[in-house]
């Protein structure tokens, strides 16, 4: 899956139709981040990765761009 | 490996009795803002629940639906050979309650009796057991009850649990038939994890105090006390979809069975994003995923059983199916039954 696909991924996920969502994007400032958007991203990532975060991971998650980096940019093409 | 296997050993008849007062998660507004109920209730699968009243037990919905299944099946009470009760709600610390429903079904004083100590796996985990004492030649019956009254130890204040559970009982009868094929069970456990679903006080190693009574307010805005429930949401779903769908697979294998020949799954009601998830990693049909979560709500043990009762009563028919729990403990459980001629009553309400 490549960065773009994944941000597009995350944006519909997160119902995010008329926000702007880039990497720079800080998760923890929109109101969407919730703990439900958790489950919908754990899963995107378990589809898409085959990998898990845990909550503590999840707990240092900033921008998109950290999310990111704690799922790998190796896993990323 | 708790890896079991049984032949002409099976599922009579099950019945489920559930409180008749309803709480309906629409209405719960005091604690979330209306868009985040709105999303809470798509996510979860949760509508409504069934509380129990104050001075309601699990075991008493537990003894109505045992009466029920009993005396519809025309079951001598002095057959039943073993009596095992499922909960973690029970009615004291000490005796059994399992011991105490032995007399109030006004079984024999020869019945076994005993108690077991879990939630969400505790349906399957007490149908292998049910399922073990019954290879004994001279036991051909075993009751299973299962009940809970979870939504007593929840915070009305705790955005996580508040609005997920529910309560009541049921009961299996376990027997021994010819018409029965084989049945496979798979048992696990994860001690590493035991704090994702837990309550902290109230037992021994934190006895409860007017410190552990005392609600605290934790840095997500929930406000819970030490012997309510917390629930680590984010671990939960990452050990479901870690260690279930291949729990189901491992089963499939050691029973030599196709996902294909398998009528229906029944999981622990938990959340209807993460089983609907689960479902797909399968590649298994949903419209053969049976869910009673709208309606009831999570209902830790009895979850199974009561949805089998909701919602497979007019389908089942020489069914095989897989029942999967799991969850507090952590602790997982998956079972392959062959549902002969199985009989199930009408759901009730007490």
């Amino acid at each position: 899956m490549k960065i773009n696909e994944f941000i597009k991924e995350l944006k519909e996920t997160l119902e995010l139709e008329n926000v702007e969502l880039n990497e720079d994007t800080n998760l923890r400032n929109l109101e969407e981040y919730d703990s439900l958007a958790m489950l919908s991203i754990i899963a995107i990532i378990d589809e898409n990765f085959g990998k898990q975060l845990s909550a503590q991971q999840f707990a240092d998650v900033t921008t998109v761009k950290s999310l990111i980096e704690k799922i790998g940019l190796d896993s990323f093409g | 490996m708790a890896f079991l296997k049984f032949n002409k050993i099976g599922i009579e008849g099950i019945s489920a009795c559930i409180p008749r007062k309803i709480v309906r998660n629409r209405e719960c507004l005091e604690l979330f803002g209306e868009q985040a109920l709105k999303k809470s209730i798509k996510t979860t699968g949760v509508i409504e629940r069934r509380i129990a009243n104050e001075n309601e037990c699990a075991s008493d919905y537990c003894y109505e639906a045992a009466v029920k299944l009993l005396e519809e099946l025309k079951i001598d009470r002095n057959s039943i050979d073993i009596l095992i009760f499922v909960s973690q709600t029970p009615d004291y610390r000490i005796p059994a309650t399992s011991i105490v429903l032995q007399d109030r079904l006004g079984l024999s004083k020869s019945t076994a009796a005993l108690d077991i100590n879990l939630g969400c796996s505790g349906y399957v985990y007490g149908l292998s057991v049910a399922f073990a004492y019954s290879l004994q030649e001279s036991i051909n019956r075993v009751l299973l009850l299962v009940g809970d009254t979870v939504s007593k130890f929840i915070s009305h204040k705790d955005k996580t649990t508040a609005l997920l559970f529910g309560d009541g009982g049921t009961a299996t009868l376990i027997g021994k038939n010819s018409k029965f094929s084989n049945s496979y069970f798979s048992l696990n456990s994860d001690g590493s994890k035991n704090s994702a679903l837990k309550i902290k006080a109230g037992g021994y190693r934190n006895p409860s105090s007017t410190g552990t009574l005392s609600p605290i307010i934790h840095e997500n805005g929930n406000i819970r006390n030490d012997e309510q429930l917390f629930m680590d949401g984010t671990e939960i779903f990452n050990f479901t979809i870690r260690e279930v769908p291949n729990d189901i697979k491992r089963l499939l294998e050691y029973s030599n069975t196709n996902i294909e020949d398998i009528d229906f799954i029944v999981y622990h009601q938990a959340n209807k994003f993460i089983t609907d998830y689960l479902t797909k990693k399968l590649k298994y049909p949903l419209n053969k995923v049976p869910y009673s979560l709208s309606k009831y709500g999570n209902t830790s043990g009895l979850s199974i059983p009561l949805t089998i009762v909701s919602e497979l009563k007019e389908k089942i028919n020489n069914n095989k199916l897989i029942l999967c729990g799991f969850g507090v403990g952590l602790s997982w459980a998956t079972a392959l039954i062959d549902f002969s001629d199985i009989y199930i009553s009408d759901l009730m309400q007490l």
